[in-house]
């Protein structure tokens, strides 16, 4: 069951493609025999050639006590110069191919290094996650699905799963939606405007986290009543006459603070991929609807939205994953405590703290799980889109 | 849904009035200073902040500093000093360099093939591919880096035969180029397909009629028309890069010969974390390349580029 | 289909040119290998290790690894040895990855027991590393040579062998007063508990706020407290409950415990006995406790906190040179308690039986290892008795080194409860425990103690 999606013909091979009997035994078997190592070939032997080219390149520049200026300039060009070179050279070699075959290798040639990596980065790293939430915390001994019922049934785990779904609600709305707000206003500005209003918002997401941390300290600390207050929010409060309040141990309200934290920092994400789809809008289409009286919020609604729509669905799923991994706003502000911990932070907690190799992969893959219904809805988006075109 | 949309904008649609259009722009300009000021209030507390005595920060609020401006008191570049000073800190900035400009060009060629293969290519597990290169994404890095770290200095074996060499790859640059590159590459492929599965299919079509290879259809077609979102790619894993602490920290390691800036930071804070206030200074110093990146990029998120290129 | 044999010739040779590419590389690495391995043995007698390095790892950074140089310094030059320090605030998290990793340093310096024992299964044995044992023991008090196998006990990693040397230690049973406010305002220096209630009301009676106490520590909130509990057991219960409790011979909510947690309430929880109450005791950066003491007027009048609390005060407030603004007093005895100082420390493993390591090792135990630490860094204590305390070059360690080598000698000396339990406890519900306690006040205390004591892992 190839694709069944409309996409390109490989226009060389086109003529090739044609007389593919897809039930001849005899031409399986030899497909098999051929395309498969070739396939595995260009996934994973073609790149770890490359790979050990752009080693051998870094070894000589190392032992050569070059300095660290050369030896990114070689890197960018061997990163760039160089894995375009791979790749024509992975096209070239399979241009040698019989037609047929051709065809059938060459996307492989494109994702294979990609698949490489990620097999060995992510998806062998997933595995062994996987493979650890079965056993105890030392990673010796099978205990079956223990670590999962505490993952599921722990009162901090519980608290965790719904201070998660808050985040995923509050904190994925108001950083998308802040983000195309501001996406979509300032397309409206003068050029100059529109730069120095994008580069405020997205300022915060050059501050270092520790940086940022410390300001955000600053916003929401307390000070005993009749001392000056440090923090702008308690400054605010007292300006009022109202006694100082630790507003970060105040439950439920706390995870509010933090999730502005969060969407202070993640807004200029959310900005610049959506305002780079607004930018794609034809002006033709703006300028048709205007003529014909519509309002800008019409056109908003009807033109604009349609259009970027694939586009926020990429950022919307974006957002959603890095809020669920997101644990450093929390561990920094509040060490989990006063109900604001989250999935993540007890997954870092379990796993780096109390050296719990077992819980903190079983939490990995309940973040795994729970973001499945996501992919789902991106496989309909991804058909969807494909069967438009 | 698909998405069917009408240009007409129905019947009671009609034109507006001067008087509305200057509304609606003053309110447009109203709304976006207004966030444009919330998100500016806590950056200048800390820029603030970064020009302060350690002990002015924790016993008066920053904004106090507007009612001794004049006051000598008030300032000091004492905390910038500090950051600039520090015993190896040049070196440092050469090594974030070292690592984030492969760290970023990498990822982004690799995704650039597979999102085109994913977008305009037919393979068998393509879309099953496609989701799980997606779902990868939420893979916490923290989980990855013992396996990984077991890898670089021991390679790999199934059943006693090696499956990946020793590579040896701890404490070297490439080893952490690589691991950005593999932790960075799920986002870079799904935002690269989005865009350029999004180009038309009749332009694709054309290169096809053309007898272009797809080689040559991504080198000369999609790549030129897909800047903008490889620039915003860019941008952003240049960022996540920069300030990264972790992955540097486990695959490079501290010592002061390859220390990033990120870790130089975290280690002036002292043992206990009492010098503290050199993160305000800090991070504006760390803030100024990813800024000027950004700043540099910008130019390529215009309209029109896009559009231009796909009609011509 | 059609077959072409002169591409499929092509095909060939091109990847023949790969085949050729990947060998080179292999060859690349074979001679890294050799320039690595190949440096110049032959240094001469004087320097038996010459260019031979060791990896040491720890928690300290920035001015203590200075420190750290300095001490190795003629170590290095008698040596040739050349020690490699990496200090991280992210220790506690790198040294796991790392040793699982299979990238373990040649010496880690571990501040909590606790961590140490979970990787002592990848630790070499002093013995095998020729360091004299004998002398070693005799060097150290009972309490701290028993306490590394002590530890791996109690938390199900018992090994045979020596597996944890230790380096430096620190003092947490101090109290600060403002100088001279304190005696100004004619409060005298509390020696017994009830010395300090009754200072306590005193000073409410003049309208002043006793305490300044501050918890907050990003990520790692609630260690103040425990510190404070350790405290009042050691006295309240006595070293051997102490051990007991560490070891969870006694339960959590045994009532020895209960007691120290109830002390510990009446400074957290009357009215006004706190700057900023209990919202100021969990929003404070513990580093931040002491300031408002510095105030013209002082806004407290004391503060525990461990002897490195120093590196936060302002500048100009305290120190060698320096007209100090406060002092540090002993943490009151209890019920008669005598000699005890509550502490904690760095403790170190080794992971490679090379000669120079093992050589790093004698170095780092004997009662040179930690002159030139003494020297740089004020908050340096050695736990070696035959260490020369002329190397306290600062008062106030001075004043710490007395009375860690009183309380060692008389047997009183613990280590940070915290840092020896499970971290599942000593780093997670104990920490957690105390916030809820602040929170919750004097009534929640039961459950308190009862979840703690839950969450003790069965193994």
């Amino acid at each position: 069951m190839s694709g069944e999606a409309p996409v390109l013909p490989d226009s060389e091979e086109a003529a090739a493609d044609s007389t593919d009997g897809e039930g001849d035994n005899a031409t399986n078997l030899r497909d098999w025999l051929t395309i498969g190592p070739i396939r595995f070939f260009a996934a994973v032997g073609i790149p770890a050639i490359g790979f050990m080219v752009l080693f051998w390149v870094f070894r000589f520049l190392r032992d050569s006590d070059a300095n660290r200026i050369l030896i990114v300039v070689v890197a960018i060009f061997v990163g760039v110069v160089g894995i375009f070179g791979l790749y024509w050279g992975m096209d070239r070699v399979n241009d040698q191919l019989p037609a047929r075959i051709a065809q059938r290798v060459r996307p492989w040639i494109f994702v294979g290094p990609a698949v490489a990596i990620l097999s060995l980065y992510l998806v062998w790293p997933a595995v062994q996650t996987i493979w650890l939430s079965f056993l105890d915390k030392d990673g010796e001994e099978f205990i079956g699905l223990d670590n999962y019922t505490f993952a599921l049934t722990d009162d901090k785990m519980l608290t965790a799963f719904r201070n998660s779904v808050i985040w995923l609600i509050l904190g994925t709305a108001l950083a998308v939606g802040l983000g195309l707000t501001v996406a979509s206003l300032v397309d409206r500005l003068k050029p100059r405007a529109e730069k120095i209003a994008k580069s405020i918002i997205f300022i915060p997401m050059a501050i270092s986290f520790v940086g940022a941390s410390v300001v955000w300290g600053f916003m929401y600390t307390f000070r005993a009543a009749g001392r000056p207050q440090i923090g702008l929010l308690n400054a605010i409060w007292t300006w009022f006459g109202n006694s100082p309040i630790f507003w970060l141990s105040k439950e439920p309200w706390n995870n509010i603070l933090l999730i502005i934290v969060l969407v202070w920092l993640q807004t200029g994400f959310s900005m610049v991929i959506l305002s780079a789809a607004i930018k794609g809008v034809p002006d033709d289409i703006l300028e048709a609807g205007r003529i014909d009286g519509g309002s800008e919020l019409q056109l908003f609604w009807r033109v604009v939205i349609p259009t970027i729509k694939s586009t926020l669905v990429v950022v919307t799923t974006t957002m959603i994953i890095l809020i669920l991994k997101v644990f450093d706003i929390v561990w920094v502000m509040t060490s989990g405590e006063f109900g604001t911990d989250v999935i993540a932070t007890n997954m870092i907690r379990q796993a780096f703290r109390f050296f719990d190799d077992g819980k903190g992969a079983a939490i990995a893959v309940v973040l795994l799980i729970v973001v499945i219904p996501v992919m789902v809805l991106n496989v309909r988006r991804f058909r969807e889109e494909e069967a438009m075109r | 849904m698909s998405v069917a949309y009408e240009i007409g904008m129905g019947e009671e649609a009609r034109p507006k009035t001067l008087m509305e259009r200057i509304l609606d722009r003053w309110l447009v300009k109203l709304i976006v200073v207004i966030i444009a000021v919330l998100w500016l209030v806590p950056t200048a507390g800390l820029l603030v902040s970064s020009f302060r005595p350690a002990d002015a920060i924790t016993t008066s609020g920053w904004w106090t500093v507007f009612d001794k401006l004049a006051d000598s008191r008030t300032w000091t570049i004492e905390n910038y000093r500090q950051v600039m000073n520090a015993d190896g800190m040049g070196n440092a900035f050469l090594n974030s360099l070292a690592v984030t400009i492969p760290a970023t060009v990498i990822p982004i060629t690799i995704a650039a093939f597979a999102a085109y293969a994913f977008a305009w290519m037919d393979f068998r597990g393509r879309q099953v591919l496609f989701v799980v290169v997606v779902g990868l994404m939420v893979v916490p890095l923290q989980m990855a880096l013992i396996p990984l770290l077991k890898i670089y200095t021991g390679g790999a074996n199934a059943f006693g035969i090696p499956i990946i060499p020793d590579l040896d790859l701890s404490g070297t640059y490439m080893g952490v180029w690589l691991a950005h590159t593999g932790f960075g590459l799920p986002l870079a492929i799904y935002l690269l397909r989005n865009y350029i599965g999004s180009l038309p299919a009749s332009m694709m079509e054309s290169a096809s009629i053309d007898g272009a290879s797809h080689f040559q259809t991504f080198i000369r077609l999609v790549v030129p028309i897909s800047v903008p979102a490889i620039a915003s790619f860019a941008i952003f894993q240049f960022l996540w890069v920069w300030n990264d602490f972790l992955v540097a920290l486990v695959f490079l390691g501290g010592t002061p010969d390859v220390s990033v800036v990120t870790i130089k930071l975290a280690e002036l804070v002292g043992s206990r974390g009492q010098d503290w206030q050199v993160l305000t200074a800090g991070a504006f110093v760390t803030m100024i390349l990813p800024l000027t990146v950004f700043f540099g990029l910008q130019r390529f998120f215009v309209r029109g580029l896009t559009a231009g290129s796909v009609k011509g | 289909m059609t077959f072409r044999p002169e591409k499929t010739w092509r095909l060939l040779a091109i990847l023949l040119a790969f085949a050729m590419v990947a060998a080179a590389c292999g060859n690349g690495d074979d001679d890294t290998a050799t320039t690595s391995a190949g440096g110049d043995a032959g240094g001469g007698d004087a320097q038996p290790f010459a260019g031979e390095v060791v990896n040491v790892f720890g928690a300290f950074v920035d001015a203590d690894a200075d420190a750290f140089a300095d001490t190795v310094a003629p170590f290095e030059a008698a040596t040739g040895i050349d020690v490699v320090y990496e200090g991280s605030g992210d220790f506690e998290t790198q040294i796991g990855i790392r040793i699982n990793g299979g990238n373990a340093p040649d010496i880690a310096m571990f501040p909590q027991p606790g961590l140490w024992a979970n990787f002592i299964d990848d630790m070499i044995d002093f013995n095998d590393l020729g360091v004299d044992m004998d002398q070693a023991r005799a060097d150290l008090s009972d309490y701290l040579v028993e306490l590394p196998g002590q530890v791996a006990a109690d938390t199900g990693n018992a090994r045979d062998g020596v597996f944890g040397g230790w380096f430096r230690l620190n003092t947490k049973s101090w109290l600060w007063i403002p100088v001279p406010e304190f005696a100004d305002a004619g409060y005298t220096v509390p020696e017994t508990w009830d010395d300090l209630l009754a200072l306590q009301d005193q000073i409410l009676a003049d309208g002043n706020t006793p305490w300044c106490l501050g918890i907050e520590s990003a990520g790692a909130t609630g260690w103040v407290l425990t510190d404070w509990m350790e405290d009042i057991v050691l006295r309240t219960a006595g070293p051997d409950v102490y051990d007991d409790w560490v070891s969870n011979g006694i339960p959590f909510n045994d009532p020895e415990i209960a007691k120290a947690a109830q002390f510990l309430g009446d400074v957290m929880f009357p009215e006004g006995n706190v700057l900023g109450g209990t919202d100021g005791i969990l929003a404070t950066p513990f580093g931040d406790q002491n300031t408002p003491m510095f105030d013209d007027t002082p806004a407290c009048y004391l503060a525990k906190q461990a002897g490195f609390i120093t590196g936060f005060f302002p500048d100009g407030t305290f120190g060698p040179g320096v007209d100090n603004q406060t002092e540090a007093i002993p943490f009151p005895s209890i019920d008669g308690s005598g000699d005890v100082m509550l502490g904690g420390g760095d403790l170190f493993g080794v992971f490679s039986d090379a000669g120079a390591v093992a050589e790093t090792v004698k170095f780092l135990v004997s009662p040179e290892g930690g002159e030139g630490f003494a020297q740089a860094q004020a908050g340096y204590l050695s736990p070696n008795s035959r260490f020369d305390t002329s190397n306290y070059v600062d008062p106030f360690q001075k004043q710490q080194g007395e009375l860690l080598a009183g309380a060692l000698g008389a047997g009183g000396f613990r280590f940070d409860a915290s840092d020896l339990m499970p971290a599942a406890v000593g780093a997670g519900t104990f920490w957690t425990g105390m916030v809820e306690y602040v929170q919750g006040g004097p009534d929640s205390l039961d459950d308190v103690l009862q979840s703690i004591q839950d969450s003790w892992p069965s193994s």
